[in-house]
Formats: C-alpha cells, structure tokens, sequence
C-alpha cells in the first residue's frame, strides 16, 4: 500500500515539542492518525526554527527554560528516529526556485513559501491553517499552467482529518 | 547521582544493561534506544521517547497559530532591515 505524503505546517508540529496550539483535539487526532500506517508526515527544518523562536521568546517571558529546551530535544530526537515523519531539507536549488516564484507572486514571508515549495515538489498534500498561503499556491497555479507540478490538496486540519474518516 | 553498573558483551556482540539501569532508564521491552561515541569514545546510551508519548504529555505552554506566524515575520522582518 502506497503511503500518502502529508506536508504539515509548523503549527501541527508544536505539540511534540509541548507547546499547544489553538487547534481543538489535535493530539487525539494526531495519535489516531499514527495508528494508521496511511501516511507520511513531511515537514521542513524552517519549521522547527518557528518554534524554537517561539520556545525563547516564553524562555524570555519567564517560562521554564530547562524543561522546554529538554522537551525541544526529545522531540527533535524522536522526529528524526520516526520513519512516519520525514524532514525535507531546504537547502535545495529546486525548493529555492519555487519559493522565490511564490514571493515574486507577492507573499513576502520567506518561510511560509519555503515549506510551500517543500509540498509542492514532496507531497500529496499541505495542511495549513494559513490562508494566504493557500491563495498564493493556487495563484501560482493559475500562472503557470504548464507547470510540472501536479496540483496537490491543501486543507485545514479539521478539513484533513474528516478526510482520513 | 552517578549509577555504575558492570556487564559484558555477549557472544553477537549484544549489551544487556543491568536491571539497575534499564530501571533507571526507563529502558523497557521495545523501547527505542540512541547509541552515540562522544569525541571522547564514550558510548552514552539513551532512551527515545516516541511521537506518541510526547503527545500525551501534558502541554508546557500556550502558543496560537497566529502567534507562530506573527513572531516569524517578525524575525525575518528584523534579518531585512539588518540590510537597511
């Protein structure tokens, strides 16, 4: 059975590294998921650098800094030891190209369009809560029609996990 | 605390850590372990915590999408007038 590839958006990744996003049940969901052999989780390292600064900013705001930064450690560990998740290196000319097509397209945040460009050459699909993102993806598609990507699924979690049902 | 436990290689080269230590570890019948040789040639053995558990573990902080996404622009924001 072929494994269907899920590029996630930074915040889905927080859980693992104990920072809770406002999305409702997404460690359950998460957890169920992962029983089902079905999929494999891509995401970029630019990802984890978003936590990481998120992680200092509440180390800076009087959070606990031993345990987040032993948290942020685990969790780095057991990404990399989990063959359901798979890291989609950035450092990469054809990841660099599509990202830049997106920011001339005008979306000026740098890293949204490096894990963007990461979906659309690695993955089926991109989850993402991030609207903007979503529109400049299809903007891109509309422009280049002959482009040799296919065009892939970009949903919110909650669209995602009624699709796994 | 240090714990200091002694052992021997078996016949195909297998480490069997003490029960001290696997207590110690939390080291239990298929858990995921890392093995590494620091610089120094020191074999330092430590148990993965899986995906799974990590996701049960309780929360240590708040963080909201739009808060991810704020600080990020932020960041790179400040690294564009670095060039100013």
């Amino acid at each position: 059975m072929s494994l269907t590839r899920v590029h996630i958006d930074t915040t889905y990744l927080m859980p693992l590294f104990g920072l809770e996003p406002s999305i409702a049940h997404l460690r359950e969901q998460f957890l169920e998921l992962l029983t089902q052999d079905r999929f494999v989780f891509n995401y970029s390292p630019v990802s984890i650098i978003e936590i990481k600064w998120q992680v200092m900013r509440l180390i800076g705001s009087g959070y606990n800094g031993d345990l987040l930064e032993q948290k942020f450690s685990q969790a780095l560990t057991s990404l990399k030891e989990d063959d359901r998740y798979n890291i989609v290196d950035f450092l990469d000319a054809r990841i660099n190209d599509v990202s830049y097509e997106l920011r001339k397209l005008g979306h000026s945040d740098y890293f949204d369009t490096i894990i963007a460009s990461s979906a659309l050459w690695e993955s089926d699909k991109l989850i993402t809560e991030d609207n903007p993102l979503k529109l400049i993806i299809q903007e891109y598609f509309d422009k280049n029609k002959d482009s040799h990507f296919e065009k892939i699924e970009i949903l919110t979690w909650e669209e995602y996990y009624k699709s796994t049902e | 605390m240090v714990s200091e436990e002694f052992g021997k290689v078996g016949s195909k080269g297998e480490l069997y850590p003490p029960r001290k230590i696997r207590e110690a570890l939390g080291l239990y019948p298929n858990s995921r372990i890392r093995y590494t040789i620091s610089p120094k040639g020191y074999l330092i053995v430590e148990r993965v915590i899986s995906v799974e558990d990590l996701l049960v573990s309780p929360p240590l902080a708040k963080v909201s999408t739009e808060e991810i996404e704020k600080l990020s622009e932020s960041m790179q924001k400040k690294g564009e007038n670095e060039f100013d």
